[in-house]
Parts: structure tokens; C-alpha cells; sequence
């Protein structure tokens, strides 16, 4: 068992150790993906589509911010959060971020931004109406742990070439449909693009993969960072319990009534399903559970 | 924590899931602190048009069938119309015993299909948890009624401990979506 001391405590090697792991294999499948492309002659299409991604990437803050209708609010406006906000950073010894206020009644919070200086952390209304003050700041925390591990970049840049593929992969298909993968008499460039695209779909798969690890191990390391901050790991579990609609999708209905219901499928499976690799959060069960692991090793410090 | 984690990771139908269950008795008695209640209710259906007297009288039958010595059984009906068989047994490990030799009985009599859940209630700092294990999926759940948080509320975050505590003992099925409740066990 690792020993944790109040300077370690912030840091979990283990997890370090795959979120660089998961970095090194990113880096692996892009530059064959490069390589590859480079040497079948498709450095042009790369090059516009890689222009094309920057552009959308460049734009994705004021994005996400349009998309979950959130505008930047003033002190006057929001004084608690703002306090909040400016409490946790200066605790995580960060710059006070922007804050953002979402009129949207679905509990959520993000945070947005290519610098630590120039970052904003939303909520939504329905986010502040949904949880009590210790809950709330709990979330505020990860967000801020997020911003100061630099999250948003960390996750463009990994997912930078994954973008790419996916795009070239539409290009490619369209272009196919109109007649670029047909075999001509005396050139092979039918079969070169047939090849580009499945390695494209190759990249494509694998990244994903590869980014939604990143991403939950990053979410976790922003879990930490919140219990780290408000040394109230269990605020944070009890938050996502709650935002989660109090279950993450266990049945309300009780065994009886359910067990006369038509839709009472067969479910023999007792581990977790193949679709959770490809989900960019761990599930909540695993986030309270590690909570309540630091909530123990923090009480063990005292 | 491990890489590869040493969950069970297959169902398990009736006797082996309560040899199982007997086999965790030192984990969950001794490592995890919580205490058997000393007895477990089978949750049984009734037929359609099955009235609760109807049912309860299958079910006595049924019990009648058991071998000699194999402790003590009772029978009452809830006020949804559903039977209760409740076994007792010395500790978890007496009552999981206990429920490995109700299986044949359950099997001769058509009653297996019927039973929607085997309850099987601990106590943790003075809560009530209890373990179901539903024979459809062939796998325990977790239950852990919240009365202080509100009528049929449960404690999910302890549920998830209880699961995480005991899944490479038991096999306990990993999607929450099969977590029912089983409200006002009668234990």
C-alpha cells in the first residue's frame, strides 16, 4: 500500500503512469498515421483537412459556450460563485478564471479555454438549483482542477489527429462516391485511396479509444484535484450522485412490478460492457468509489 | 487497485451462487464489518389470478417437501400479494447452507422460475443492507434502503462500496441497471 503524506497526497503515480502511456500510444498512431499518408502522396489533403480542424478548434471555446447558451456574468450578478471560483483558484494557484452562467435547467458545469489565463468556468442554473453550497464548490474544484492541469489543450491537441481522420474519412467517402477510388486503366490510385481510407478508419477506431482513455483518466486526476482542494472528497461523490439524478441509472421501479413487465430482458452479463471504452468519462460508481478511497487516506493523515 | 481486476465475472445459478455466498461469509462478516441477519426471504411471484392465501399455501407445501433438518422456514405474503419463504440459518454462512438446499425443493416444485429475488439482510452500523440475488440474471445485487433521506430512497454510495467490497467473492452483476429495489422486506 502507498503511503500518502499531505505533499503527495495530490498525486496518484499509477494514474500518471497510464495517462502517459495512453499519450505515447496517441503519438504512436498519429505519426504512422502521418508517415503513412505522406508517403502514398496524401500530404495535401492532410494539410487542408489539419487547416480545416485548427480553424474549428481555434473557435471550439465561443463554441461550447454558444452551444450550452452561456454568457459570462459579473460579480454583482453572482456574487457566491464568483467567490467560490476565486477561493478554489487561488487554492489551485491559478488566475481567477471567467465565470459563466448557463440559463439551462440540466445540471452541468465545464470548463473552456486554450490558456490558464484566459479560461471560463460555466454552470448552469439548473446545476446551482440542484446542489447545496459544499456540493457546488466540489464541482467548481474540479473544473478548476481541469483548468489547471490544462485539460481543454491537453484533450485538443490528443484529439487533434482523431479529428483529422474522422474529416479526411467523410472526404474520402464523398470523394469515392464520385468516382476516386474507380480502378483506371493504367493508374493504381483507385486502390492507393482505398488504402488511405482504411487506414484512415484505422487511425480513426484507435484514437478514439486512446482519447476517451486519456479523458477518463484525466477526469479522475480532476476528481483528485477537487478533493485535493476542498479536502472534501465525499462532497464531490455526493454532487455527482446527485447530478446524476440521484442514480446513475439504477431502476427505481422496486423487483416486483418489474418482474411482471414485458420489457424484463434477460441480462446475464456481470461485468462491464464494451461500450464504456469508448466513453470519455468513467462511470460514476468508479468516481465515488475512488472519492471514498481518498476520503479514507485523508482521514488517515488526520 | 490492480490492473486486471479479479472480479467474478460469469453468472452463477442457484447452489453455486449460496456455496459462494457461504465461502464469502469470513469477508463479509469478519473483513467488512457488517453481520448477518441470521436468515434470508425468497420474494415469490404468484401465478396469474393467484390469490395471497392461494400462494401461501403452495409455498407451505412446497416447504413440507424439504428434507428433514434443514432448519426452520416460514411462510407470510406481503401486501402486494407476493409470497415471502423466509430460511434461517446460523450466520451468513448457516443461511447461504441453508438456500443450497432449498434449491432441489424450488426445482421439484416449479417454484425457481417464480422467485424474483433471494434477500439476504446484514447490518452495518446499526444500517440495513441486503444482498439480492436475483435468479433471472444469476447474480447478487446491492440494496441499501436511505429511510433517513426519504421514503424509498437508498444509498447508492454505499451500495457501489458493498459491490466493490465483495465482487471477487460473489458475483455480483456489474450494470446498475439491474440493481432493483425491493422495498418493505419483511426481515
Amino acid at each position: 500500500m502507498q503511503n500518502f503524506t499531505p505533499t503527495n497526497f495530490g498525486r496518484d503515480n499509477q494514474l500518471r503512469t497510464r495517462m502517459w502511456v495512453t499519450m505515447l500510444l496517441l503519438g504512436g498512431v498519429y505519426g504512422l498515421f502521418v508517415w503513412v499518408l505522406w508517403g502514398l502522396g496524401y500530404t495535401p489533403w492532410l494539410v487542408a483537412v489539419g487547416l480545416l480542424v485548427l480553424v474549428q478548434l481555434w473557435l471550439s471555446d465561443k463554441m461550447v459556450l454558444y452551444a450550452m447558451r452561456a454568457k459570462v456574468v459579473d460579480e454583482a450578478a453572482y456574487p457566491r460563485l464568483h467567490a467560490m471560483v476565486a477561493e478554489l483558484a487561488m487554492g489551485a494557484g491559478i488566475p481567477k478564471p471567467k465565470v459563466a452562467v448557463s440559463q439551462m435547467s440540466a445540471p452541468n458545469a465545464f470548463a473552456t479555454g486554450r490558456s490558464v489565463k484566459g479560461a471560463t468556468v460555466a454552470v448552469t442554473t439548473g446545476l446551482m438549483d440542484l446542489l447545496d453550497e459544499r456540493q457546488l464548490r466540489a464541482v467548481l474544484a474540479h473544473e478548476i482542477s481541469h483548468i489547471r492541469t490544462r485539460d481543454v489543450v491537453v484533450m485538443t491537441y490528443a484529439s487533434f489527429f482523431s479529428m483529422v481522420a474522422a474529416t479526411l474519412m467523410s472526404w474520402l467517402f464523398w470523394s469515392s462516391l464520385f468516382g476516386g477510388m474507380r480502378r483506371r486503366s493504367n493508374d493504381n490510385s483507385g486502390n492507393v485511396m482505398m488504402l488511405v481510407y482504411l487506414v484512415t478508419i484505422v487511425v480513426w477506431f484507435v484514437s478514439q479509444l486512446l482519447v476517451a482513455a486519456l479523458s477518463r483518466y484525466r477526469e479522475y486526476a480532476a476528481d483528485r484535484g477537487a478533493a485535493v482542494l476542498t479536502r472534501e472528497p465525499l462532497a464531490l461523490a455526493s454532487a455527482l450522485q446527485r447530478i446524476q439524478g440521484g442514480l446513475s441509472g439504477v431502476p427505481r421501479t422496486d423487483l416486483r412490478k418489474a418482474g411482471s413487465a414485458n420489457a424484463f430482458f434477460i441480462m446475464p452479463a456481470v461485468g462491464d460492457g464494451f461500450a464504456s471504452l469508448f466513453s470519455t468519462h468513467p462511470t460514476m460508481e468508479r468516481r465515488i468509489l475512488r472519492l471514498q478511497e481518498m476520503e479514507r487516506q485523508l482521514k488517515q493523515l488526520g | 487497485m490492480c490492473f486486471f481486476r479479479s472480479a467474478i465475472k460469469r453468472g452463477m445459478g442457484w447452489p453455486q451462487a449460496f456455496a459462494a455466498l457461504g465461502r464469502a461469509a469470513p469477508l463479509i462478516e469478519g473483513e467488512l464489518d457488517t453481520v448477518g441477519a441470521g436468515s434470508a426471504g425468497l420474494l415469490v411471484r404468484p401465478t396469474s389470478e393467484q390469490s395471497a392465501e392461494a400462494l401461501a399455501a403452495e409455498l407451505v407445501r412446497a416447504c413440507s417437501q424439504r428434507a428433514p433438518g434443514g432448519g426452520r422456514v416460514q411462510v407470510s405474503t406481503d401486501a402486494q400479494g407476493f409470497g415471502w419463504l423466509t430460511v434461517e440459518g446460523q450466520g451468513v454462512a448457516g443461511v447461504a447452507e441453508a438456500l443450497v438446499g432449498l434449491g432441489p425443493v424450488l426445482e421439484a416444485t416449479g417454484l425457481l422460475p417464480r422467485v424474483l429475488a433471494v434477500a439476504v439482510p446484514l447490518t452495518w452500523n446499526g444500517r440495513r443492507l441486503y444482498w439480492l440475488y436475483q435468479p433471472r440474471i444469476k447474480a447478487f445485487t446491492p440494496f441499501v434502503p436511505d429511510p433517513a433521506a426519504g421514503e424509498q430512497e437508498r444509498d447508492h454510495a454505499l451500495e457501489v462500496r458493498m459491490a466493490a467490497a465483495t465482487r471477487k467473492a460473489i458475483p455480483v452483476h456489474g450494470d446498475t441497471q439491474e440493481w432493483y429495489p425491493v422495498w418493505d422486506v419483511p426481515l
